[in-house]
């Protein structure tokens, strides 16, 4: 058989192989049922019980709402949040709701997401980047740490010695919160910080710490902590130094062991945010993002509120607001 | 059969020549391309450069100070605060966020009724006991700024969000509290200020007010 005579053939089996491949794939599709989008839960840690609520009420919340929802823990790693953004863009989620790892470094990510046609939204932890996000839904913690400190003024008597403990130094939280502290206590010339250190926002890490601070620094008459965790963690420090219940600990957060140690007048108050406000009102956008809706507000301010032995027997439910 | 040997030297322009063809098609046609984030429509908002200083200064001259931007009547807020805060809030009063502290901008006139380390208390009629209190002390929080909902925040960071409240708490403890020096218990008393309610708070209301314009008459 000639060369010519075998090319019509050739073009008839080719036409005919594609016409039964997109029969196949007509018919897959027709027959497995409708997949709903699937929302990427990336949380920078779940070895704090307050991001778990957060986490879990996200998770939740975006499965109430039809998705299929997974969480993706990234352990206060850079590195394990952009692994979890490579995978979560190949795998072609359709939002992620991000508790950021670094303020400047999970930039790069948020951006990879958004190439990829991902909407990121933030909650909690904010990214220096507005580009980078369809929303960022933040706890005011400037505000938060201004009403603790207005508090930590009044309980100290205006004078005293104390110790702060800062949270992750990359992270827009830790100096919000510190910026909002000092913006009211250094009004008052006879409160003397005498030590300021990091603890990443880690309990064991502040019971070292300050175990630490104390053996330089024993006199002292509070400690400021940028998270619960870590005033937990200082608590301990000063018990072990027969100095507990003598110096006053603040914290930040409003955790269930925070808020329960200020009943029991271990702590002397907290910033109570609200992990579940936050992580509702995320997956809500999510949700109206991936059903077409294009303006959100760039940044969404949640109220903390002050939690002292005056009022901590309204905060039962921690995460949801007494009045909600 | 034997092959025929190809010599060394034509071997290895054989192997360069593909090498060479190799590298000028896939310079012609590259299999990726690698372009900056910022090219590919989305680019990292720097916000350094913000001249919060005299952005403040700007907004505390051409709106909190202005009569154009309307506050509410002092009286009012105070007996609508005094029979139901939430009401009141929802009436005279603005949220910047969710949840939290609601803000007030009024004006009014009244008579000094007292004076304390924390301010100057002003009887501004109606109320039995004077819940007004224009702070002479350091301002803190975020009432100046946002009270009046005229700045849009939401795209600038959060540092600078909280340093421009910081300027402005400053110009009201330097241009304003400085016409309260004078006051003395019993002189009239006019006043433009704004302040914040806690809503999580179930004291009785008081409404302690950071000073933008005041005028004394003894």
């Amino acid at each position: 058989m000639s060369r010519v005579g075998l090319q019509p053939i050739r073009m008839l089996m080719a036409v005919a192989l594609a016409a039964l491949l997109c029969a196949c794939n007509a018919a897959s599709e027709s027959a497995a049922p409708h997949r709903p989008a699937r929302i990427a839960v990336v949380i920078s840690t779940l070895n704090n019980p307050w991001f778990v609520v957060l986490a879990e009420t996200a998770r939740d919340e975006a499965k109430q709402l039809g998705y299929e929802a997974t969480i993706f823990d990234s352990q206060n790693d850079p590195a394990k949040e952009a692994a979890h953004f490579e995978n979560l863009v190949a795998s072609g989620y359709g939002a992620v709701l991000l508790s950021a790892t670094d303020a400047d470094g999970s930039v790069a990510n948020a951006l990879r997401a958004r190439a990829a046609h991902i909407p990121v939204f933030t909650m909690d932890r904010e990214i220096n980047s507005t580009e980078a996000t369809v929303s960022q839904v933040l706890s005011d913690n400037y505000d938060g740490a201004v009403s603790l400190a207005q508090y930590f003024v009044a309980t100290l008597g205006e004078r005293g010695r104390y110790v702060e403990l800062l949270g992750l130094v990359n992270d827009n939280n830790t100096w919000n919160r510190s910026k909002g502290f000092h913006s009211v206590v250094d009004r008052y010339p006879n409160l003397k910080m005498v030590a300021q250190q990091s603890a990443d926002f880690d309990r064991s890490r502040a019971l070292e710490v300050m175990e630490s601070i104390l053996q330089a620094q024993p006199d002292i008459d509070a400690v400021f902590c940028g998270n619960d965790a870590m005033a937990l963690g200082a608590y301990q420090a000063l018990l072990g130094a027969g100095r507990g219940g003598r110096v006053k600990v603040f914290g930040f957060d409003g955790s269930a062991d925070a808020v329960q140690s200020i009943a029991q007048g271990k702590l002397a108050a907290t910033a109570m945010q609200y992990p579940k406000v936050m992580a509702r009102t995320v997956a809500g956008f999510a949700d109206r993002y991936i059903k077409g809706e294009r303006r959100f507000p760039a940044r969404v301010p949640i109220a903390v509120d002050l939690i002292t032995h005056h009022n901590v027997s309204r905060f039962v439910d921690r995460g949801t607001r007494p009045n909600s | 059969m034997a092959r025929a040997r190809i010599p060394e030297r034509s071997r290895w322009r054989i192997v360069a020549g593909w090498l060479v063809g190799t590298v000028v098609v896939l310079a012609l046609f590259p299999p990726f391309h690698i372009r900056p984030l910022s090219a590919v429509g989305v680019a990292q908002k720097a916000s350094a450069g913000v001249n919060v200083p005299g952005f403040a200064e700007r907004f505390w001259d051409e709106k909190l100070v202005s009569p154009a931007v309307p506050g509410s009547e002092a009286a009012a807020v105070v007996a609508a605060l005094v029979q139901d805060p939430a009401l009141a809030a929802g009436k005279y009063g603005r949220r910047a966020g969710v949840g939290g502290k609601t803000f007030f901008l009024v004006s009014g006139a009244g008579r000094v009724a007292s004076i304390d380390q924390t301010g100057v208390w002003i009887d501004v009629g109606g109320a039995q006991t004077p819940r007004v209190l224009l702070l002479t002390g350091p301002v803190f929080g975020n009432a100046l700024r946002d009270v009046t909902g005229l700045l849009n925040l939401s795209d600038d960071s959060s540092a600078d969000s909280n340093s421009l409240s910081r300027q402005l708490n400053h110009l009201s403890e330097t241009r304003a509290q400085a016409a309260l020096q004078g006051a003395r218990v019993g002189a009239s008393i006019a006043f433009r200020a704004a302040g914040e309610i806690d809503d999580a708070s179930q004291a009785v209301p008081v409404l302690r007010l950071a000073p933008i314009r005041v005028e004394v008459r003894p």
